[in-house]
């Protein structure tokens, strides 16, 4: 038997409008995945983590009404979470902590495939250590659309609406990042 | 890692939510703000327009029919006319179109360089259409008035025209006899000018209360002289284009033209004051002086019908 299908984040964002108790619907859906992405940004302290994402969830229940539909609730939600993470930074005055690089060995198989040259594959098989060591080294702006598009698996165009940036910049910016990355992780290993 | 339970994060932010009394923003408060972004970006464009007109205007009536003249060559001319005012804000409104456009609601989606590409049409097109609506004169006279150190068209053509030492003289005519007239010029010196190897086209164009620019012998102490040329005056009503083309043609054909040819109708004397008009045109012109040339002296010359 199958029951109703869930409604959409759309539609419990209108619901939620209506009645707050909806929002937890919200919470339940995305408080894993932004806790995963907090921490790659380099939130590393469980506490710390907590009181970046009470704060999102505060910010996206105030901003409700200036979801806009035609983007994906996901990257409006991402959106906000980077924001308020930078933030947390700033305020805080601390640099990101190192990052969360790999969940799986799938995810870091990908990332190496992608982004390591046969010269780095043969010399050492690419572990999360070296990989989070290289990311803390290259600028930010390469270490977000990284992180999006190999940790958080988003596609150019949910990148350019979490990151507010064109999706030409996101390519470039992917394959300046990777270029970078390469180059670090070269010096790493050698 | 420690995670905080789901439903602690839930009951935590539910919480602060109805002890806060957290509340959504109205949606109007997101409107007004993509519109107020939205209508400064327009407004950016507006001025940049304004400015783009009256750069035109002020680039095609800089008096560059005659800059030969005025200034040692195209470059140093076109570097003393350039609207510099205008070209800054035209500048500040492309920077606050674009910061503008960038916070729309999707305006992060366009590059900077295309974002930048469409103001600058927008600007360049409405610019035309404002031209074209006669408000860059207008805006040109307006700034003229209200802005302490902005010299108007008309203005910066008196400037490089008011040089009585250098035998350049703008004014108006105002007494006309049969071979002198008299020019008030922008000081209000009244100067009085032999008219007699003036060319006929020239004196045709000296009538009283006529705006002339004028390239004379001047005496600065009885501020007299012997007119070289006569050139229209500086009109507040700009010229058309091809009037303006049609005056750089004459003015063209009128310095490439063979003197001595010219000067086999005047008499010895006028022909003295020719080749010293002569001189002093080649000198503002920035060519070699004829000084070097042998005078056609001994050459028998008629007197002038």
């Amino acid at each position: 038997m199958t029951g109703a299908p869930e409604p959409t984040d759309a539609e419990v964002v209108q619901l939620a409008l209506a009645d707050n108790a909806h929002f937890g619907i919200l919470i339940d859906r995305y408080s894993d995945k932004l806790r995963r992405y907090i921490a790659r940004l380099g939130v590393r302290s469980s506490e710390d983590q907590d009181d970046v994402l009470q704060e999102v969830f505060i910010k996206v229940y105030r901003y409700l009404n200036g979801f806009d539909t035609n983007l994906s609730f996901s990257s409006w939600v991402y959106r906000i979470a980077h924001n308020e993470t930078m933030t947390w930074f700033r305020k805080r005055q601390v640099r990101p902590e190192g990052h969360l690089i790999a969940d799986s060995d799938d995810v870091l198989a990908l990332v190496a495939d992608d982004i390591s040259d046969p010269e780095i594959a043969a010399n050492t098989a690419l572990d999360a250590a070296q990989l989070s060591a290289a990311l803390v080294d290259i600028d930010q702006k390469y270490r977000d659309v990284l992180t999006l598009r190999y940790f958080e698996g988003k596609e150019y165009e949910e990148i350019s609406d979490i990151l507010k940036i064109p999706v030409g910049s996101v390519g470039t910016l992917i394959h300046r990042g990777k270029q970078k990355l390469k180059h670090h992780l070269q010096a790493k290993i050698t | 890692m420690t995670e905080q339970p789901v439903h602690n994060l839930k009951e935590t932010v539910l919480t602060r939510i109805a002890s806060e009394g957290v509340k959504p923003s109205p949606k109007y408060v997101f409107f007004a703000r993509n519109v107020v972004f939205a209508a400064v970006a327009f407004l950016a464009v507006i001025v940049g327009s304004l400015a783009i007109a009256v750069s035109i205007f002020t680039s095609l009536h800089a008096g560059w029919e005659y800059y030969e003249l005025t200034h040692q060559n195209r470059l140093t001319f076109t570097v003393s006319i350039l609207p510099y005012i205008w070209i800054s804000v035209l500048l500040g409104t492309l920077v606050l179109g674009y910061f503008n456009l960038r916070h729309t609601k999707r305006g992060y989606r366009y590059s900077a360089s295309w974002v930048f590409i469409g103001l600058v049409f927008a600007s360049t097109l409405g610019g035309v259409v404002l031209y074209n609506f006669n408000l860059g004169r207008v805006l040109d006279e307006e700034a003229a008035q209200y802005l302490p150190r902005y010299r108007s068209s008309v203005g910066l053509q008196q400037d490089f025209w008011h040089a009585p030492e250098l035998g350049r003289i703008i004014g108006v005519v105002s007494v006309v006899g049969s071979s002198t007239i008299a020019i008030t010029d922008i000081d209000g010196i009244t100067w009085n000018i032999d008219t007699e190897v003036l060319p006929v086209p020239d004196q045709k164009r000296l009538e009283t209360g006529r705006d002339v620019r004028l390239i004379a012998l001047i005496d600065q102490d009885d501020r007299t002289g012997t007119g070289c040329m006569a050139l229209p005056g500086v009109e507040t009503e700009p010229v058309p284009y091809r009037e303006a083309m049609e005056r750089r043609r004459d003015f063209k054909t009128r310095i490439e033209d063979d003197f001595e040819e010219v000067m086999e109708h005047f008499s010895l004397i006028e022909v003295d004051k020719m080749h010293a008009c002569r001189e002093l045109i080649e000198q503002l012109l920035g060519r070699q002086s004829l000084s070097g040339k042998a005078l056609p002296v001994e050459k028998e010359v008629l007197l002038a019908p």
